[in-house]
């Protein structure tokens, strides 16, 4: 893979050591490496949690944070300050330092190194590593000449890109956008008597007559004197200009996210920033530059000192992480222990989505009636295509991004009536025609104080929500079945055969151990986000669905299942699904805490007793959760009533004015792999996401294989970006959202005419603590060794630790934590008191922070509340 | 009436004043102070508009206060209250109280909170104040409030390189259309020296002082009047400067350049429309104005893509029309339209984030695809033309890159010029001054010479030239500032013939703010031994009394109202009549360079990225 070859590449290059970045110029190899480097995040309305540091995942995780971190400019850690005040509040003790240098880390620390840090420190400033524009072959022209080449670039490079990138704000597109980039800017600059960009038209002309490898070399040749420094150049100009740069790659590698389609390569790109840095020197130094210079100054540079760093500063990190390792591991073991109550007869199953935001709903259901038995499986439900919804252009993917679905599903209206949304005027007239709006403006100003009014003193605005529980969509009917007949998309198959149907719930059932002993009423819950003026809206969505509402999966799985020709068939594979089980499909929206039940689907079935008695208990739970959900809210005090609190979490989606419509991922930390029986009972302060699995029917560990592909990349993503984005919100998030301004509908930017900044916004990452996902499998460390050496991908996550794992074996509930090509056994000393913790929601509303993690007494009980 | 006018406008400035100067106050405490002081603003102005009409809606002016009087020198604020305040009041106190409900949970947990209320209030003040005014000098004081806010509201973020370049960009163009203002007030006063007052312009014909007001008088006031109309309100030529400024938060970038700061240039045109009417040059310059921004800013926002710089260029656009309808005389139609596009495009701005959804979702129904209307023209051009109008589109007018090659450029090259002999120029400085004091302590003031007075504006012009493009250190750039200053009220003081009254007022400020300037430059800089105007010191972050007392003090050489250099710059131009009238073009020339020297020595001591180690 050549991702691996870049930590590789970069550590060759020695970019801040002797070689100074010198190498062999291979553009097609340094091309590819390039498209790594990057956070590879696309249009925004498609956001996908991923790792921003994938490229540097070959290495180890602090070898990896620090080389990027010298690249980027950032932060590798928390402040000092953060770690001293966990120390002093007793959150990090000594003797979990202790342990953590002694059996975790994988690099040498002095103990009493420890001890002295301890006392020293100091630095209340965060300590972050020059960016390139102090290192780098730029800042030759600015020292030697007082130019700034990279803001004067910048100027025309971001107009130009987001001009012709856009998907929808300009009336007037880029000029002849249809045709591929470079020759858009010919046709553009050679068909005109007006200027594009501020240069001579002849050189423009010139540069522009070449194609774009030719450009690019020409203009490298003008800016570094020397062939050996091209590649070091090219990564700065990555380096420089980060947010376009990685969305020109992200749209390289997948063109079709954009509805309106474009054709713009890295090579492209890079040949047309270097092409007018050119082009910015010549105009002012004349066109012979002296670029021999270059090469003394790149010798002369002071290098990067990385020798000053503290070296403790990731044994804190280690020591902040290991202190909810602990609790977690300690909890569950202590729980696996407990004696197991006769399990009491089912009359309900949920299938929840494994997101971390579920498992308080599925806590609060268990409580509220302990007959409820829960699961949790990727959201998508293991059934993956395109949807079409009913009078829509562009289907959407409902699946994870790393698999591409061949199905496509379509809807169809059921009533013939049916509401369509309004087109809001107001927002029209932006983007539309200038004089339209001039006559307008009297009338609409009426509507914009009604609107104004009633957004903010009513926090009601249709148009600015995006919302999971869009009325019509749920009347809309889903051919989830084949059909012969019309089949004249060639790319993908409409609906699905009744094998292709049965494959699918089968391996879903198998994954979450649910084969036998069905309840009367089986629920798919899917879930999905709602906010209002929030350009992030994607981000709050399923994961698993590619950032989109899991409504269609779980209504395509819910009617699958209660198909009868795949109950047949999955009774011959030895899934046998009683008669009267009846599945049904519900939509959570996590931002509302509202849900939709798909009764719809179920056309004349007769519901029973017990569905309705699940609704109600169900609403209960929504509401408790809105209350528990609140806590960590500033402006929703703590003392109002659970229907109160409720009604105004579910006003933050409708809020224009609310950056933090809800908290999302913020706080996770941890992901269980297994059985209930490990979980329930447990208070996981909504930090642990929850998959289902039995251990005893997998002793190949071929299940655990399928569930580790989707639960690592996935949640190890989700956990990632959160991290980064809180260790450094300049750098890998997107700073505050306040002053954002959406541009060519993919990104936003900070101002008007700067770069685009990918990651997440400052409002959804404050509340986070910065934590590795510790994912606790439950079969035996042998089985799971086995698993994750199946694939180089997954191995890599794990050895290098950018995820943690650890096992606790099914038969000795011995605890195994996985260091670098093996497992340690965790002592657990026998002092640690067993943690109770008694779920009083109004003494937990008043904590603003994180809860250990601690076994739920069983006197809580919420009859109060409701 | 009058009491209810004062606490009108002490209400906003008091909420300033205390949110500044009151230390860290816990967020709820602070949303509560304003909201509470902002609902008290609306409801005052509810209380003042049904008095006014139930006075019958006739134009109401007094005097509000007389700040100074001493001889034939007065300083006085005077009130007018008639349609266009009233409608003004009413369009402003609304948006402010949506905006502030909005801000109160949007800013949630932002660390400037505090600061950013403070800087609305401020904002608000002057507002209000530029809404009532009755006399010119009145407004201006309304004015500089705005442009301050301004300035202090895009630097809001002020760790981002890009929204500190951009906030003393666009202070440096207010303070430049500023002159206009200056220059006007002081044109007015020594023709007629009643003529400040906006109740007396708008009778000038009925009484009979038209003779005062010959044709190139009356043209040149509205000249002068409408040069600061077009900086505050984005027009041609300077319409680019407005999608620079959305930096800030966009509760700011809705209320200030969507709805209220835009509209300030054409509200004052409105203001002294009866007068500027009159003149025919007058109506074609703001014809001609509104007419090319029109057409430059429409065809500059139709390539824009990204959201609020379309909407940026969209409301100059507007502002253009407005113009334009004031020049045909439709004066209520024009006041009919600001008012409802202040509340569309603020709306507008504020949603601004939700166009994603939107446009996707619209563009996304099969059933609302059809050709669109616009497309059809711009791919019916021939590729030629259609793509020379794209470039003008991106270009935007090209008014940006022009300006910059004609004047910016060489102006910027002959400060440096001139910086380079700044000890030749500080030298020959010291040496006028000191010949002017040993003349007019010696001498009778009345032997006082032309050559000297010209020699000494000279002087003063080449200091100040060389204040604007002193780029190394930080001291010489404030000793300049405090130098031009300085003989810019002595020499007002001997060309005026030795009246010293008003001079006094102005030079003390002046030393005083000098000093305190001085010296928390001293303390900022204590363990820096050459501090250099090529680095940003952020000390806002590290050292925010020192910093505050810093920012205090630019403000005071640079004549804000609140402090008495505002005062005497008003009182020192007074004295400034007939033959001497050069010499008031000079001192305005001046104290704006001087202005923006020092709010360009602010930020790069107080702003700007903190540093990596």
């Amino acid at each position: 893979m050549s991702h691996i070859n870049l930590a590789d590449w970069l550590r060759k290059l020695d970019l801040f050591g002797k070689n100074r970045g010198r190498e062999e110029f291979h553009l097609k190899l340094t091309l590819e490496h390039l498209r790594h480097l990057l956070p590879n995040q696309g249009p925004i309305k498609d956001f996908i949690h991923h790792n921003p540091l994938h490229g540097f995942q070959s290495l180890d995780f602090h070898e990896g944070v620090d080389l990027a971190a010298s690249l980027f400019g950032s932060k590798k850690y928390l402040s000092p300050n953060f770690y001293k005040t966990e120390f002093d509040k007793g959150r990090i003790t000594a003797s979990q330092l202790d342990f953590v240098s002694q059996f975790l880390t994988t690099f040498p620390i002095e103990k009493e190194e420890i001890h002295k840090n301890l006392q020293s420190m100091s630095s209340p400033h965060e300590q972050r590593y020059p960016s390139v524009s102090e290192w780098g072959i730029r800042q030759f022209w600015n020292s030697a000449y007082q130019i700034e080449v990279s803001v004067e670039a910048a100027t025309i490079l971001f107009k130009v890109l987001s001009s012709y990138l856009d998907q929808g704000i300009s009336f007037w597109p880029f000029p002849s956008r249809k045709d591929s980039f470079w020759l858009s800017l010919r046709s553009i600059n050679n068909h005109s008597s007006l200027p594009l960009m501020p240069f001579e038209r002849k050189k423009i002309r010139q540069w522009l007559d070449k194609n774009p490898e030719e450009a690019l070399s020409s203009s490298l040749e003008k800016l570094t004197g020397d062939k050996q420094l091209f590649s070091r150049y090219l990564i700065e100009t990555v380096l420089t200009y980060p947010g376009w740069a990685g969305m020109v790659c992200a749209l390289e590698t997948n063109p079709s996210t954009l509805r309106k389609p474009v054709s713009l390569s890295l090579l492209d790109f890079l040949a047309f920033v270097t092409g007018l840095e050119v082009l910015i020197l010549e105009n002012k130094l004349g066109s012979v530059l002296p670029s021999n210079k270059i090469c003394e100054y790149v010798d002369t540079q002071d290098l990067i000192d990385r020798n000053h760093r503290p070296k403790t500063a990731p044994l804190w990190q280690e020591a902040f992480e290991w202190c909810f390792y602990e609790q977690l591991l300690h909890a569950v073991k202590q729980n696996a222990n407990c004696s197991k109550k006769t399990p009491l007869p089912e009359w309900a199953q949920a299938i929840f989505c494994i997101d971390d935001r579920e498992c308080s709903m599925r806590r609060y259901l268990e409580q509220l009636d302990p007959g409820i038995a829960t699961f949790g499986t990727a959201g998508f439900f293991g059934i993956d295509f395109w949807f079409l919804a009913h009078n829509e252009l562009y289907p959407l993917q409902q699946s994870p991004v790393t698999l591409t679905p061949k199905h496509l599903v379509r809807s169809v209206q059921k009533h013939k009536a049916s509401k369509r949304k309004p087109k809001n005027n107001i927002f029209d007239t932006i983007l539309g025609n200038l004089f339209k709006d001039l006559f307008l403006v009297p009338f609409l100003s009426v509507s914009a104080i009604t609107q104004l009014f009633r957004s903010i003193f009513l926090a009601e605005n249709n148009s600015a929500l995006s919302s999971s529980l869009s009325q019509f969509e749920s009347q809309a009917m889903l051919e989830f079945k084949s059909t012969e007949e019309e089949n004249k998309d060639s790319r993908f198959k409409h609906g699905f055969t009744v094998e292709e149907m049965t494959e699918r719930v089968a391996r879903t059932l198998k994954g979450i151990g649910l084969t036998q002993n069905f309840a009367p009423c089986v629920y798919v819950v899917a879930h999905g986000a709602s906010s209002s003026n929030n350009p992030h809206f994607a981000a709050y969505d399923c994961g698993a669905c590619s950032g989109k509402s899991g409504a269609p999966n779980a209504r395509g799985f819910a009617w699958m299942a209660n198909y009868s020709p795949v109950r047949k068939r999955l009774a011959s594979q030895g899934i046998s699904i009683p008669d009267e089980t009846i599945f049904y499909a519900v939509i959570h929206d996590t931002t509302q805490d509202k849900c939709l039940f798909f009764e719809e689907d179920l056309e004349n079935t007769v519901l029973p007793e017990d569905h309705r008695k699940f609704q109600g208990l169900f609403q209960q739970a929504l509401k408790l959760n809105a209350k528990e959900r609140s806590r960590r809210l500033d402006l929703i005090p703590s003392i109002l009533s659970v229907e109160t609190v409720a009604k105004k979490m579910a006003q933050r989606a409708h809020s224009i004015f609310e950056p933090r419509p809800e908290l999302n991922h913020a706080t996770n930390a941890a992901a269980v792999v297994g059985r209930r029986e490990l979980t329930r009972g447990l208070f996981l302060d909504r930090r642990s996401f929850l998959q289902s699995y039995d251990p005893f029917t997998d002793p190949t560990g071929d299940i655990l294989f399928g569930l580790l592909s989707a639960v690592i990349p996935v949640c190890g993503g989700i956990n990632l970006e959160y991290f980064f984005s809180r260790m450094d919100n300049e750098i890998y998030g997107a700073g505050t959202k306040l002053s954002h301004n959406v541009v060519g509908l993919l990104g936003v930017s900070n101002g008007v005419n700067n770069d685009l900044i990918p990651g997440l916004p400052l409002q959804m990452i404050e509340a986070h603590d910065p934590i590795r996902l510790l994912i606790l499998i439950d079969q035996e460390p042998e089985i799971v060794k086995k698993t994750i050496e199946r694939n180089n991908f997954l191995f890599e996550w794990v050895n290098n630790q950018w995820v943690r794992i650890a096992t606790i074996s099914p038969s000795t509930q011995e605890i195994s934590f996985w260091k670098k090509d093996g497992w340690i056994k965790i002592p657990f000393s026998a002092t640690l008191p067993p943690l109770e913790f008694s779920l009083n929601l109004e003494e937990m509303a008043k904590i603003r922070e994180n809860i250990s993690i601690s076994t739920l007494n069983s006197s809580s009980n919420f009859e109060r509340y409701l | 009436m009058k009491i209810l006018i004062s606490l009108l406008c002490l209400n906003p400035l008091l909420n300033f004043v205390f949110l500044s100067f009151a230390g860290k106050i816990r967020e709820s405490k602070v949303s509560q102070l304003t909201s509470l002081s902002v609902f008290l603003q609306w409801v005052l102005v509810l209380v003042i508009s049904s008095w006014w009409i139930y006075l019958g809606t006739k134009p109401i002016e007094s005097i509000l206060l007389t700040v100074y009087e001493h001889g034939d020198l007065t300083f006085t604020l005077y009130y007018l209250l008639d349609t266009i305040s009233i409608a003004g009041l009413l369009t402003v106190t609304t948006i402010f109280l949506l905006v502030t409900r909005f801000s109160r949970y949007y800013l949630h947990k932002d660390p400037g909170y505090q600061r950013y209320f403070a800087i609305l209030q401020l904002f608000l003040t002057g507002l209000t104040v530029l809404m009532i005014a009755g006399n010119i000098d009145f407004l201006f004081a309304g004015w500089e409030f705005l442009g301050v806010s301004s300035f202090l509201l895009i630097g809001f973020y002020h760790h981002r390189l890009s929204a500190v370049r951009n906030s003393l960009f666009v202070y440096g163009i207010y303070r430049f259309t500023d002159i206009g203002l200056i220059l006007g007030a002081w044109l007015k006063k020594s023709v007629y020296s009643e003529a400040h007052r906006f109740a007396i312009l708008e009778n000038i014909s009925a009484s009979g002082l038209v003779d005062n007001f010959n044709s190139t008088t009356t043209w040149l006031l509205g000249f002068l009047i409408l040069l600061s109309a077009i900086g505050k309100s984005a027009q041609f030529p300077i319409s680019f400067w407005l999608a620079k400024a959305m930096e800030g938060p966009t509760s700011s970038s809705a209320i200030f350049y969507g709805a209220l700061s835009l509209h300030a240039g054409v509200f004052l045109l409105l203001r002294t429309f009866p007068f500027w009417f009159l003149s025919e040059e007058m109506r074609i310059l703001v014809f001609g104005t509104g007419a090319l921004t029109m057409i430059f800013s429409g065809i500059a926002a139709q390539s824009q893509a990204n959201i609020k710089g379309r909407l940026a260029y969209v409301a100059c656009f507007h502002v253009g029309m407005q113009f334009i309808e004031l020049s045909l005389g439709y004066p209520s139609i024009a006041l009919i339209h600001i008012v409802g596009h202040m509340f569309v495009r603020c709306y507008q701005f504020l949603v601004s984030p939700a166009i994603v959804t939107y446009a996707l979702r619209v563009q996304n129904m099969a059933t609302l695809q059809k050709p669109h209307a616009r497309d059809r023209f711009f791919f019916a051009l021939p590729e030629r033309l259609r793509n020379s109008v794209y470039n003008f589109s991106f270009n935007e007018g090209y008014c940006e890159q022009l300006i910059e090659k004609i004047v910016l450029a060489p102006f910027r090259s002959l400060t440096f010029k001139i910086n380079r002999i700044r000890f030749f120029t500080s030298f020959g400085a010291f040496i006028i001054t000191l010949l002017c004091m040993r003349e007019a302590l010696t001498q009778h003031p009345e032997v006082f010479t032309l050559k000297l007075e010209w020699t000494m504006a000279i002087f003063m012009i080449l200091v100040s030239l060389a204040a604007y493009g002193e780029n190394c250190s930080v001291y010489w750039l404030w000793n300049f500032i405090g130098l031009t200053n300085f003989m810019f009220g002595l020499f007002t003081l001997f060309a005026t013939g030795g009246k010293f009254e008003s001079s006094p007022w102005f030079l003390c400020s002046i030393f005083t703010f000098w000093t305190f300037g001085t010296l928390s430059l001293k303390g900022l800089f204590r363990n820096i031994s050459r501090p250099s105007l090529n680095k940003y010191y952020a000390f806002s972050s590290t050292h925010p009394r020192t910093s505050y007392l810093l920012l205090m003090s630019f403000l005071g050489i640079a004549g804000f109202p609140l402090f008495p250099s505002f005062l005497g710059e008003d009182m020192v131009l007074h004295h400034l009549t007939g033959p001497q009238a050069p010499f008031a073009l000079v001192g305005a020339f001046v104290l704006m360079l001087n202005g923006i020297s020092a709010a360009r020595l602010y930020t790069r001591v107080c702003w700007g990225p903190t540093n990596s180690v």
